[in-house]
């Protein structure tokens, strides 16, 4: 088998440094014990990443990028605005049930710890990749008439926010049901309350 | 006889039907322009921001002072809504020096390019290009320029204010053109100091200005001109301060009695596409020579005391009102106050339904805009430009200001260049 | 020395126009200077060799025809047609500058009777107008007006016998390869996002409410200054895009924009590029470009 590189073995330390940043949070998380999960030493961590910062920054755009990816395909998809709703919900809600730790990390670390995001991260650069395809989502569903024009951050934060919520009331275990079971109604709540009138 | 007369070098063209007697005198005239655009219909249905953009297209000599009369329609729309809108002393002061600097160019313009130019080939000159006078029009231009981005066609002004933000370098510069500008006048134009032109009116001795303007009197002096031309002795202003003047009495003007009439039109079975624009039912002279004397400006009321409203009052006038307004535009630049804000935003247009009258003293006389507004788009739009007072098609009970100036003249050469002295506009006319 | 060409024989003829082109061309500070390698056989307003009257009789050869004004088969001059008027002065000469936006798309006038009038090529973007066969010997000057300095950037090379590189349009490209935004003094504001909240001041880009177009206006407005000293932008005005064929659009003074992302994009630029970039660079805030450029006047 050949060496993996030095790219393959960079997200192999990201996906496990993720699950411990998602469950451990920030400052409880230290490149020690990271260097331990994946069984390397500190110094040969650092080769990877010069700082904790640094890795926790590549770590938002490795998110961001993931989900701008699965946000672009339904972008490119010939379905209705309705429709891509409901795709970015199930897609949403499923990267939440098989890769937890992605949204959480999202939720809980970079939302939460903007302080260590300020000087690498500043304003929506490490998120560019997925603010860019919800902004050509929202852009073509006014365009084509489907949704009603207004400020984007106004919808943002409702499709967002509303999407966030669902999965952090879901990671608290207060709901009854699995979380899939809710996508329908909601992505059907977000329709009607962004399409034009 | 009746002879076509095609007039050129106006602005556009314009057709007069002349009938002469056995001597080539001339008995009866009509005035007609054979052109029409449809900039109001144009109008309609847009944006009433928009007419700040399409307006100025009416006219390219004075398509500024149609911007200016735009805007202080919608102005004057807001204001009727109840819409409170507030324009500082200094985007109210850069909108009057940005128009008067149109005023200039066009009267340089028609002085070298119109009068000069038409009373020499009569006299059997050799017409050349008035490189110098179009070199001072484009500094002029230039001034304007450095406020209104450009002319011609800018759209700078808009309800609240102007776009621009000037610093004292652009009034510096601004200054500097215009000093240019008032040495030409005063070596080329007049061969003297605005002081001893003023002296020379009230004296009467205009005619012996050594200057452009000097050789222009002269010239209609032996073409037998000078003092033809006489019209009604009635006169407009509802610009700035509103003055109807008819047998040397001045009162103050009253809006309400302005009417357009289009009975000469090819609608109506007539001839031309004008229509006629009077007050109280009659035609009243506009321009240069109306402002002067409603505001009883010491030099032309002396002359008109002397000649009447003939030729030689309305070229003086023009060139008085090139001098004054050079002054006006010193005062304005010298006195502005750029720490004043230069646009007070207003509530958006879209909340605006009301009519609005915006009324200006263009070049050639008093323009008038009036729209009604509908949720901030243009429901209907009407323009009234000067020339539709001075160049109006009257009947032989009632005729026209320069359809009267040119009957009686001694041959058709003579009356197409008293026609002149009203300085036509052809595309302003059939807008 | 390089020997001087002969003076080119110029008919300036006008359709349904303003005049503001012509006025546009008076402008030109070095007139005089055209002026020795050009003769008029016809010019409205100039002294020239032909009245209109004289023209329309003698419908002489020329080296350039200058069409100003929007064409319309029975628009009369002097009695003539401009099916046969134009149609005849436009087989006697070599070069056809066709003079503002008018003459070259229709312009505001078109809108006033769209089925009859256009421009002498094109018909907005259709070159269905009645020179589209003589297309070649055309050159196109849009613009409301066209800068004087272009007009005598043309005839300079006609004089010269230089080729003319041209876009889809016959629109030189050394005069509109560039965009109206090229130059424009508000362009850090655009790099940033930081849009200007209202008319009237040197700061902010234009683009995001007040509707300027000049990222997607060919035009050399901001390289080549209107009167030598200005600019629509420069003097806080928003670019109406007054070269393209689609001039007059509507709604001059607003942006029309999606979920706040403006319609129309900097030419050639991709959606998904350009928010990208413009995301990123809106969530920065840069002080200096949020304050006033000067903070008083005193």
């Amino acid at each position: 088998m050949a060496r993996p590189t030095k790219e393959e073995r960079k997200v192999s330390i990201m996906t496990k440094a993720l699950e411990l940043f998602s469950k451990e949070g920030f400052y409880q998380t230290t490149m020690p014990s990271i260097a331990e999960k994946i069984g390397m030493s500190v110094g040969n961590l650092y080769n990877y990443f010069t700082s904790k910062e640094m890795l926790a920054k590549d770590l938002i755009l490795y998110i961001a990028n993931i989900l701008g990816d699965e946000i672009r395909k339904i972008n490119e998809s010939p379905i209705s605005t309705q429709e891509k709703i409901e795709a970015i919900v199930h897609m949403y809600f499923r990267i939440a049930k098989d890769r937890p730790e992605t949204i959480e990390y999202f939720l809980r670390v970079y939302l939460s710890n903007r302080e260590v995001f300020q000087n690498c991260c500043e304003g929506m650069i490490c998120v560019s990749a997925f603010v860019t395809e919800m902004m050509i989502f929202f852009e073509e569903g006014v365009r084509c008439g489907e949704l009603r024009d207004q400020d984007f951050f106004s919808a943002f934060g409702l499709f967002m926010g509303y999407l966030g919520g669902m999965v952090f009331i879901n990671g608290e275990n207060i709901l009854p049901k699995p979380l899939e079971s809710y996508e329908h109604t909601i992505a059907e709540n977000i329709y009607y309350a962004l399409k034009s009138r | 006889m009746i002879t076509h007369e095609l007039i050129e070098r106006i602005e556009g063209e314009a057709v007069l039907d002349f009938q002469t007697d056995k001597s080539g005198a001339v008995q009866d005239a009509a005035i007609r322009f054979l052109h029409f655009r449809g900039m109001e219909a144009i109008l309609e249905g847009r944006n009433a921001l928009d007419a700040l953009v399409i307006t100025p297209r009416v006219c390219g000599i004075c398509g500024h002072s149609h911007l200016i009369a735009t805007v202080k329609m919608i102005e004057d729309a807001y204001r009727n809504a109840g819409v409170a809108i507030r324009i500082s002393d200094k985007a109210t002061a850069i909108r009057q020096i940005t128009l008067s600097c149109e005023l200039i160019q066009n009267h340089i313009k028609w002085l070298y390019l119109v009068m000069l130019h038409e009373s020499g080939k009569m006299m059997g000159e050799e017409p050349t290009v008035a490189l110098k006078a179009l070199y001072v029009s484009s500094q002029v231009n230039q001034l304007c320029a450095l406020f209104s981005g450009q002319w011609p066609h800018s759209s700078y002004a808009l309800p609240g204010g102007v776009s621009c933000d000037p610093t004292h370098i652009e009034v510096m510069q601004a200054l500097k053109i215009l000093s240019d500008v008032e040495r030409f006048i005063e070596d080329e134009v007049l061969g003297c100091t605005p002081e001893v032109f003023e002296q020379a009116m009230r004296d009467n001795e205009v005619l012996s200005l050594s200057g452009d303007f000097g050789t222009v009197l002269r010239n209609f002096e032996r073409l037998k001109v000078l003092d033809t031309g006489k019209s009604h002795g009635r006169f407009l202003v509802l610009g700035d301060k509103s003055v109807a003047m008819a047998n040397g009495i001045r009162n103050s003007a009253d809006f309400a009695l302005v009417s357009e009439d289009d009975s000469q039109t090819f609608e109506h079975g007539g001839k031309t596409y004008a229509k006629n624009a009077l007050y109280n039912g009659e035609f009243y002279e506009g321009g240069p020579l109306a402002r002067a004397l409603v505001q009883e400006r010491t030099g032309i009321t002396d002359l008109y005391r002397t000649y009447g409203d003939s030729a030689i009052i309305r070229l003086s006038a023009r060139v008085a009102e090139m001098v004054s307004l050079c002054a006006q535009v010193r005062q304005l630049l010298t006195s502005l106050d750029l720490s004043q804000p230069s646009f007070i935003p207003p509530p958006a247009i879209e909340s605006i339904s009301a009519e609005g009258i915006g009324i200006i003293e263009a070049p050639r006389g008093s323009l008038i805009h009036r729209a009604t507004i509908e949720k901030g788009k243009i429901v209907s739009y009407s323009i009234i430009t000067p020339t539709q007072w001075n160049l109006g098609n009257g009947t032989a009970s009632n005729l026209g200001i320069a359809q009267k100036a040119m009957i009686g003249a001694e041959s058709i050469a003579k009356a197409s260049l008293i026609f002149r002295t009203f300085d036509v506009c052809s595309v302003c006319t059939t807008h | 020395m390089p020997s001087n060409p002969a003076k080119l024989r110029v008919i300036w003829l006008q359709g349904i126009t303003c005049n503001g082109n012509t006025h546009s061309f008076l402008n030109d500070p070095s007139l005089g200077t055209l002026l020795d390698s050009v003769e008029f056989l016809h010019h409205p307003l100039l002294p020239c060799t032909f009245t209109l009257q004289q023209l329309v009789k003698k419908l002489p050869k020329s080296d350039i025809l200058i069409f100003e004004g929007a064409y319309s088969a029975s628009f009369e001059r002097a009695g003539m047609a401009m099916e046969s008027l134009l149609m005849t002065l436009a087989l006697k000469t070599k070069h056809i500058i066709s003079m503002g936006s008018c003459a070259s798309f229709g312009g505001i006038f078109k809108e006033n009777d769209p089925e009859h009038i256009s421009g002498i090529v094109f018909d907005k973007e259709n070159d269905s107008g009645p020179l589209r066969d003589m297309r070649k010997k055309v050159i196109t000057l849009s613009g409301c007006p066209a800068h004087p300095k272009w007009l005598s950037f043309t005839i300079d090379m006609i004089r010269f016998d230089k080729p003319i590189a041209v876009d889809e349009y016959r629109r030189p490209k050394e005069l509109y390869a560039y965009l109206v935004h090229n130059g424009c003094l508000r362009n850090e504001y655009f790099e940033w996002k930081v849009d200007s909240e209202h008319f009237g001041t040197k700061e902010g880009c234009l683009f995001y409410a007040q509707g300027c177009q000049g990222p997607f206006t060919h035009g050399s407005c901001n390289k080549i200054l209107w009167n030598e000293v200005s600019s629509k932008t420069r003097s806080g005005t928003p670019c109406v895009g007054c070269t393209e064929p689609t001039f007059p659009k509507r709604e001059l003074f607003t942006t029309k924009t999606y979920m706040s992302i403006p319609s129309e994009m900097p030419i050639g630029i991709p959606k998904r590029s350009y928010l990208a970039l413009a995301g990123a660079a809106k969530s920065f805030h840069i002080k200096r470009l949020e304050e006033r450029l000067i903070d008083d006047h005193t």
